[in-house]
């Protein structure tokens, strides 16, 4: 059995391009001490559940929903600013919000940070609302940068901390505690979070808990009446469609594990399409044909970088020689049993249905995707 | 000279405009009564997720049926026999009807359920493409066909049912513990028994005959988008379709449809934008699902049947569960996300019709056989 091996010098320039590729690839292979795969199971989780926060936050503000409609707030993209974070000409990029809300009648921006605390401590949320405040020190530092991006005045920013409902208490506790602190020290907070709490049950209903214990009660409050007025008492359900957000900034394991998915959807598509295409004619400008569709559809479309990225890192991923191959499904064991036994199972397949035609195609696409550099926001306009 | 009456799948010379222009020509030109005699008419109702002529064609082509005429918004298609499909089995003869506006083929046929439709047809709607699959005959909808069929007939007789639950399902019945069990029952007596199996042990309906006497008929339905008249007079059975089968077949092609990823447009004029947006599937329980039920094997049972389970969270309390899951068979990824009421499914970039109606029947058969899709 031949395997084409990849072009050495096309996988060091594709994890040149592509930082992030690269930190997944040095995280995969430092993964294998059971210590660190139970840290990486336990990032896995609240990664999972922060994802969920922000698709259920970000759903709530689609256009055409109850939310977006009464209150004139709309979703205008997730992780504002993260393009800047690969930018080598940056000393310190900004860090990113999970979300940005906008209301274009007012100029006003929500920005949102979802944050999952999994400590028992009960003023764990301490850490997390001192780094909201530094993100929004970034934003405000960047504030032109932005509108220039979205094409819109932005006129004033509110800060929002969504926490998991259950959470609240704990984290007005943490946020009231340190604006006493501050202010104790003669200062001002340096941004007044609003606090939303998400219960997840009962179909993730969205709440505003405007009942901290600050200076002033209105720090609680959306400088917006209707916004107020509909977050708090019952909150707002989501119901109807939601966003699928490509999220940019997972930790590792996490990304490691969507590759590990789009491996095994990849893989078996690939047997689909090579079985396909054998059953009428074998073609192998077919199958090349077919990844370079679905990877120039992936860039083709806004806010989809880390699904492009996704998908060619698994392409690169069952292209590997064989060793390699096996090696990374049986990392990946380690983090999703189930997945990875399907992803091995898939990639024998596949390397048997057809190895020439798929690797010559996944070859030609890295190839060319690896001078090209498209993996850098391609949603930028 | 006599009239001649052309055979019910002879070609005739003229096309038709739609199903319903089809349907009165079998009523008033064809001798059905006389085929009756001989064999049963089948109706088999597929969803489509695509409107494309070509595409069926060449999904069709694909399975080896060939279109040999094609007569308007009727299409004839037929697959001569080979030795190789076995002893008796003969050529595969049908009307398809196609109704591009809603996405629906249905297709007439007088050849055999278990030899030609389930050797010819069957596999081309079943695996022949990931945006097609069989209308699902729900329990309720057979439930309140059986119930409209018994109001307009009274005197009409459920003859033969077969009834099933299974352990994970959400109806338990009042007399025994929830397990796994069908009930094919035959008698007279279908209509009074049928309620005491459902009550009593918690079992759905999935198939049906029923006898009326006025006129003398005699009607069978399947959950898999399959009725079957076998005697009697054609305008009940026909009725029965309109009133009941294809309006339902079009509401649910059309929520299933309508489930997709697609982008929306964001943010200022200036600098337009757009997010990606998962337009979900909405399963709505008829009974609450319970964390015990989750946490008792839901993942097994989506794993045996080909669902495997990327990826899954679930919490105690008040139900929640989250998943990504794979479908092995129609090679998809989606997600899911369930409450006690209902569950959604967010479908990915290549979820088709199939893997939704698929994942529909999972619930139907493993969880709630009274679940329904909210529009």
């Amino acid at each position: 059995m031949t395997r084409h091996v990849l072009d050495a010098a096309a996988l060091e320039a594709i994890t040149q391009t592509n930082r992030r590729a690269r930190e997944v690839y040095e995280s995969i292979l430092e993964a294998e001490q059971p210590l660190q795969l139970a840290l990486l199971r336990r990032e896995m989780e609240i990664s999972m559940e922060h994802d969920l926060l922000v698709r259920f936050c970000g759903s709530l503000f689609l256009p055409g929903g109850e939310l977006a409609t009464t209150t004139g707030y709309q979703i205008l993209c997730n992780e504002p600013l993260a393009e800047l974070e690969l930018d080598p000409t940056l000393a310190r990029p900004p860090k990113c919000f999970d979300l940005l809300l906008l209301n274009e009648t007012l100029g006003s921006v929500l920005a949102v940070e979802v944050k999952i605390d999994h400590s028992t401590e009960f003023h764990g949320f301490e850490g997390f609302v001192q780094e909201t405040w530094a993100k929004a020190d970034d934003l405000l530092e960047w504030q032109g940068y932005l509108a220039k991006q979205v094409g819109a005045e932005i006129g004033s920013f509110e800060i929002v901390m969504c926490v998991k409902g259950g959470q609240e208490q704990r984290a007005a506790a943490s946020l009231a505690r340190l604006e006493r602190n501050v202010s104790n020290k003669g200062g001002a907070p340096p941004h007044l979070l609003k606090l939303w709490y998400c219960d997840t049950h009962h179909g993730g209903r969205l709440q505003l808990f405007s009942s901290m214990d600050r200076a002033k009660s209105h720090w609680s409050r959306h400088s917006s009446e209707e916004l107020t007025r509909r977050l708090v008492h019952d909150g707002v359900e989501v119901s109807g469609s939601e966003m699928a957000t490509v999220f940019y900034k997972s930790p590792p394991a996490c990304v490691a594990s969507e590759f590990v998915g789009s491996l095994v959807e990849l893989q078996a598509q690939a047997k689909e399409e090579v079985d396909l295409a054998a059953s009428i004619s074998f073609d192998e400008g077919e199958v090349v044909r077919y990844y370079e569709e679905r990877l120039n559809h992936y860039q083709a479309r806004p806010l989809a970088e880390r699904m492009a990225k996704t998908a060619l890192t698994a392409l690169l991923c069952a292209e590997l020689v064989e060793e390699r191959e096996m090696r990374y499904a049986l990392k990946g064991a380690a983090i999703r049993p189930r997945t990875a036994i399907l992803a091995t199972r898939e990639a024998i397949l596949a390397q048997r249905a057809d190895e020439c035609a798929r690797d010559k195609a996944a070859a030609e696409v890295i190839r060319r995707f690896s001078t090209t550099e498209p993996l850098l926001f391609p949603y930028q306009e | 000279m006599p009239r001649e009456v052309p055979r019910l799948f002879d070609s005739p010379s003229r096309r038709f405009a739609s199903e319903l222009e089809y349907r009165n020509y079998l009523i008033h030109e064809t001798d059905i009564p006389g085929l009756l005699e001989h064999n049963d008419l089948y109706v088999v109702i597929a969803l489509l997720g695509f409107s494309s002529p070509e595409r069926l064609l060449s999904i069709l082509r694909r399975g080896g049926l060939e279109v040999t005429d094609d007569l308007g918004a009727v299409w004839r298609i037929s697959r001569p026999a080979a030795s190789s499909h076995g002893e008796g089995c003969e050529e595969f003869s049908a009307s398809l009807c196609l109704d591009w506006d809603n996405g629906l083929a249905v297709f007439y046929t007088d050849c055999r359920k278990t030899m030609e439709i389930d050797k010819f047809l069957m596999p081309t709607l079943l695996r022949g493409s990931s945006q097609m699959d069989l209308f699902v005959i729900y329990p309720s909808l057979m439930q309140r066909v059986l119930e409209a069929l018994f109001a307009q007939h009274p005197e009409g007789r459920l003859v033969q049912f077969t009834a099933r639950t299974s352990p994970g399902s959400a109806v338990d019945g009042t007399g025994r513990e929830p397990c796994a069990r069908a009930i094919h029952y035959w008698g007279v007596d279908g209509r009074a028994t049928y309620p005491e199996f459902r009550d009593f042990y918690g079992t759905a309906i999935s198939s049906a005959v029923v006898e009326l006497s006025r006129p003398a008929t005699r009607i069978r339905m399947s959950h898999a988008g399959t009725l079957a008249l076998c005697s009697g007079e054609p305008r009940v059975f026909f009725d029965l379709l309109e009133q009941h089968m294809i309006p339902e077949a079009r509401r649910q092609r059309s929520i299933v449809y309508r489930t997709k990823r697609g982008q929306v447009p964001v943010g200022a004029s200036r600098s337009p934008r757009s997010v990606p947006v998962a337009f979900p599937l909405t399963i709505r329980l008829n009974s609450p699902l319970r964390y015990y039920e989750v946490s008792r094997g839901l993942v097994q049972t989506l794993e045996a049947d080909d669902f495997q389970v990327l990826e899954h969270m679930e919490e105690e309390g008040s139900l929640f569960l989250h998943a990504e899951l794979f479908d092995v068979q129609r090679v998809s990824r989606f997600r899911i996300w369930a409450n006690e009421d209902h569950i959604r499914l967010l479908p990915g970039e290549r979820t088709g019709l199939s893997t939704m109606l698929r994942f529909y029947e999972f619930v139907l058969a493993q969880v709630d056989p009274y679940a329904v899709l909210e529009a």
